[in-house]
């Protein structure tokens, strides 16, 4: 659930979140889940002209599954904070 | 699904029910589940409560919206959501799927669609108040953009089989 949790943080943020069919999706981060699925609020598509359906499309949900990576803002990660997570989590606690 | 197959008991009319019941029960016989996937569908309820739906991953806060939904194979469908649940298998009403091929694009109707939610890549709201498509894109009729889609396809095959042969020159 680390992963669940570290999302949970990010929420308010802005992402850019990549799908395995390689449309990538900017927007802030609204709410996320335990099978990490996605929603996005005031969307955008990177590369917009390729995908003109995406025009009208302000909020959405991405399936967790089909997620390749998420872009996080550079100040999104406190690695120290990430780190004693991880040494937990990995300690069973 | 067996959530979304009660619900549409509310929506729709009793012979529309068995014909998916119907369709059900056949790839139950046709496909073993795994115990495990079994397990996953059996667990992992996450049943948002009406007073956070807004705030939660759940598609409450899309029900009765014209939605867009991206599938696995590239499709684009759009209705308006009726019921869903936490695997994103979706019912969408008035199905269309939109075919868009360069410049041109094409709805087919399709009636009522319940979408497996493996199938599923985005479902996204379509907000009224913005053209849904860039305005220079043109509407043809159903057998045009069949032709278009062919004749892409037939381009991607030809540029694949080219590359294929121009392969001994080991082109980077």
């Amino acid at each position: 659930m680390l992963f669940f949790s570290y999302f949970k943080e990010l929420v308010g943020k802005e992402v850019t979140v990549e799908l395995k069919n390689d449309l990538a999706i900017r927007g802030t981060l609204h709410s996320v889940d335990q099978y990490l699925n996605i929603k996005l609020e005031n969307t955008r598509v990177v590369e917009q002209d390729k995908y003109p359906h995406m025009l009208s499309v302000k909020n959405c949900f991405i399936r967790g599954s089909v997620v390749r990576y998420v872009l996080l803002p550079p100040d999104g990660v406190d690695v120290d904070i990430l780190h004693d997570a991880t040494r937990r989590e990995a300690r069973g606690g | 699904m067996l959530f979304i197959i009660t619900s549409l008991t509310d929506y729709f009319r009793f012979e529309c029910i068995i014909t998916i019941i119907v369709v059900a029960a056949n790839s139950n016989s046709n496909n073993v589940i795994k115990a495990g996937e079994f397990r996953e569908q059996e667990e992992g309820m996450s049943w948002a409560g009406p007073e956070d739906i807004f705030l939660s991953t759940s598609l409450a806060s899309y029900l009765d919206k014209k939605l867009l939904v991206l599938l696995r194979d590239g499709r684009k469908l759009i209705g308006i959501l009726r019921s869903f649940d936490q695997f994103a298998n979706a019912v969408l009403e008035n199905a269309l799927e939109r075919i868009i091929v360069g410049d041109l694009y094409c709805d087919l109707p399709l009636g009522l669609y319940v979408i497996r939610g493996e199938n599923v890549v985005l479902i996204g709201e379509l907000d009224p108040e913005r053209e849904e498509l860039p305005a220079n894109m043109i509407h043809v009729s159903a057998t045009e953009i069949k032709r278009a889609q062919k004749a892409e396809r037939d381009a991607t095959d030809l540029k694949g089989s080219m590359r294929k042969r121009m392969e001994f020159l080991d082109l980077e």
